[in-house]
């Protein structure tokens, strides 16, 4: 294995710098590995010999936070998805691409996992979840430092945004993510999934509660923000000890059912039949005709 | 003595930098040095065309190639693998997911790229032959497993009541090149085989053609059809990132719920 000179020369006139690739010839992994015809492993457990009879909720949180969670504790984080994620509208934009997906007769993964990845968006989806996330966490600090939610509220309203998130050249997250939101003015299933938290004893939990006194802070400083579902999950998993990573992680698999409906569904109806446009839906605002030039 | 863990190609070469290992001096694909010799002189056609090929192509392969890459780069924002990047960016999703989005769903068999694989295949063992097309496009393109069942031939519009003027004057320009038999052919037979089918031709069965006069397996379409297309996806979720979510279709009214339990 070649190696950087000590003396910090090269053979060439680039300086050389200490190289590192060479360190990295095995991958060092706690998170799983497979032994071909004898067992599996995931952060440690033996995933045959122990997690027999344990549900797919379990599993996922193992694989998330590297530990097999209480089953109430999964129970919970089950429940609060089958409540909350699923909106299959194939109108929604991740759900649309899996519905295009379907009508031009791609393959599900395909559909579902472009779907996946537009879920990446600013207006709903990964980016405001771990927004909220991160909202909250920070403004819990704040609150424990002593400053007054009012003026944390003032603070971040005068912060400088890059851009605005339904539009713009630099379009960036809301200064309040997991507040608001597009298309619609309430959301419906907060209710239901505060029964849900009541049922469980988690309504009172340190994040469940900042994140609706900063609702009604809101409110009351004018601002028409309501706490969506989005910001909600992000307080019950904050709650529950997950980072805004893990939320990542987790919230992934409530787009899964919403792709996996609106997916099937096309695939069901005419072949090229989801909403296809007329050429007079084209509304074009650029130059008129013009000829390429010739040589 | 045999390399562990070695990456086997025919494509691509390299030189390691006398003090490291892990950077190379020297890059060779297709024996050409990339950044030595090809740089500054090869035009990006031709260079996707040794990629795949590596061989150099003729001046006339090149121009076939490239005009193929303008006619089909953007086919406008009606077509679903452009709706697909423009949603993901009006939702301001990031850049890969409108490009990611716009591969899932240009993917398929409405004008996608396994339209032109599997056309490609059948073209292969039917020949120009309009009587084998009838016996084959319909028996042989059902072989499917994860892709949905195939409600049409490869390479004809299941949704279009006319053949395009934009594809017969694509069709009518490729084929005037030489070496571009299957071209000349589509065009000769283009409404024969439409008769046949009860259907008009779709862009891909062009790009199929033009693939096969490159010698290019179905494989190798299929990845270039994919490829080939994406510009406009590219440069339409640009603009529909900064334009938002709001001024975009969102066929608001026109959802229609068949099977609504109603409110609680």
């Amino acid at each position: 294995m070649t190696r950087a000179r000590p003396d910090g020369k090269s053979m060439s006139n680039e300086k050389c710098y200490t190289a590192k690739n060479p360190q990295y010839e095995y991958w060092q992994t706690a998170a799983g590995n497979w032994f071909p015809g004898e067992r599996i492993v995931l952060h440690g457990v033996d995933v045959l010999a122990t997690m027999t009879g344990k549900s797919w909720m379990e599993v996922i949180l193992l694989a998330i936070t590297g530990n097999i969670p209480e089953r109430r504790t999964a129970e919970f984080l089950d429940a609060v998805l089958t409540l909350s994620g699923s909106i299959p509208d194939p109108r929604l934009w991740n759900n649309r691409i899996a519905a295009l997906a379907g009508a031009t007769r791609s393959t599900p993964a395909l559909g579902m996992s472009a779907g996946m990845a537009a879920s990446d968006a600013i207006i709903f989806g990964f980016q405001p979840m771990m927004g909220a996330h991160n909202l909250l966490t920070e403004v819990a600090g704040q609150l424990e430092s002593g400053d007054l939610l009012e003026n944390i509220i003032k603070a971040r309203l005068e912060r400088d945004q890059p851009g605005r998130p339904g539009a713009g050249k630099q379009r960036s997250l809301a200064i309040f993510p997991g507040y608001g939101r597009p298309v619609a003015t309430g959301d419906e299933r907060i209710p239901a999934i505060m029964r849900l938290l009541r049922d469980y004893g988690h309504d009172q939990g340190r994040m469940v509660t900042l994140a609706f006194r900063l609702e009604a802070s809101l409110q009351q400083q004018g601002l028409p923000l309501r706490l969506n579902t989005g910001g909600l999950i992000a307080a019950i998993c904050a709650d529950q000890g997950m980072t805004a990573l893990q939320l990542y992680y987790y919230v992934s698999h409530c787009f899964y059912v919403s792709l996996a409906a609106c997916n099937a569904d096309a695939l069901k109806h005419d072949i090229g039949s989801f909403f296809p446009l007329r050429c007079r839906q084209i509304e074009y605002e650029g130059v008129a005709e013009r000829k390429w030039k010739k040589n | 003595m045999a390399i562990d863990d070695a990456v086997k190609t025919r494509l691509w070469s390299e030189t390691p930098a006398a003090e490291d290992d892990f950077v190379a001096r020297k890059c060779l694909a297709a024996g050409y040095d990339v950044y030595g010799d090809l740089l500054g002189q090869v035009g990006w056609i031709e260079y996707l065309y040794l990629l795949f090929m590596r061989n150099a192509p003729t001046p006339e392969q090149t121009k076939l190639l490239n005009d193929l890459g303008v006619a089909i780069a953007c086919l406008g924002p009606r077509d679903p693998a452009i709706q697909a990047a423009m949603t993901a960016a009006a939702a301001g999703a990031t850049a890969a997911s409108s490009l990611i989005a716009a591969i899932a769903v240009g993917a398929g068999q409405f004008n996608g790229a396994r339209d032109v694989h599997d056309l490609m295949l059948i073209w292969t063992e039917s020949g120009n032959s309009v009587d084998a097309w009838k016996k084959n496009l319909f028996q042989k393109a059902g072989n499917q497993t994860i892709w949905p069942e195939r409600s049409h031939p490869p390479g004809f519009d299941p949704t279009a009541g006319i053949c395009s003027a934009t594809l017969i004057q694509t069709l009518t320009h490729l084929c005037q090149g030489q070496h571009t038999a299957h071209l000349q052919w589509l065009h000769t037979h283009r409404v024969a085989l439409q008769d046949t089918v009860g259907m008009p031709l779709a862009f891909s069965a062009v790009a199929a053609a033009a693939f096969l006069d490159l010698e290019l397996d179905a494989q190798q379409g299929e990845m270039l059809f994919l490829l080939l297309r994406l510009p406009g996806a590219a440069t339409f979720a640009v603009e529909q990132h900064q334009r938002g979510w709001k001024d975009y279709p969102f066929h608001k009214n026109k959802l229609i719920l068949t099977d609504d339990p109603g409110p609680a």
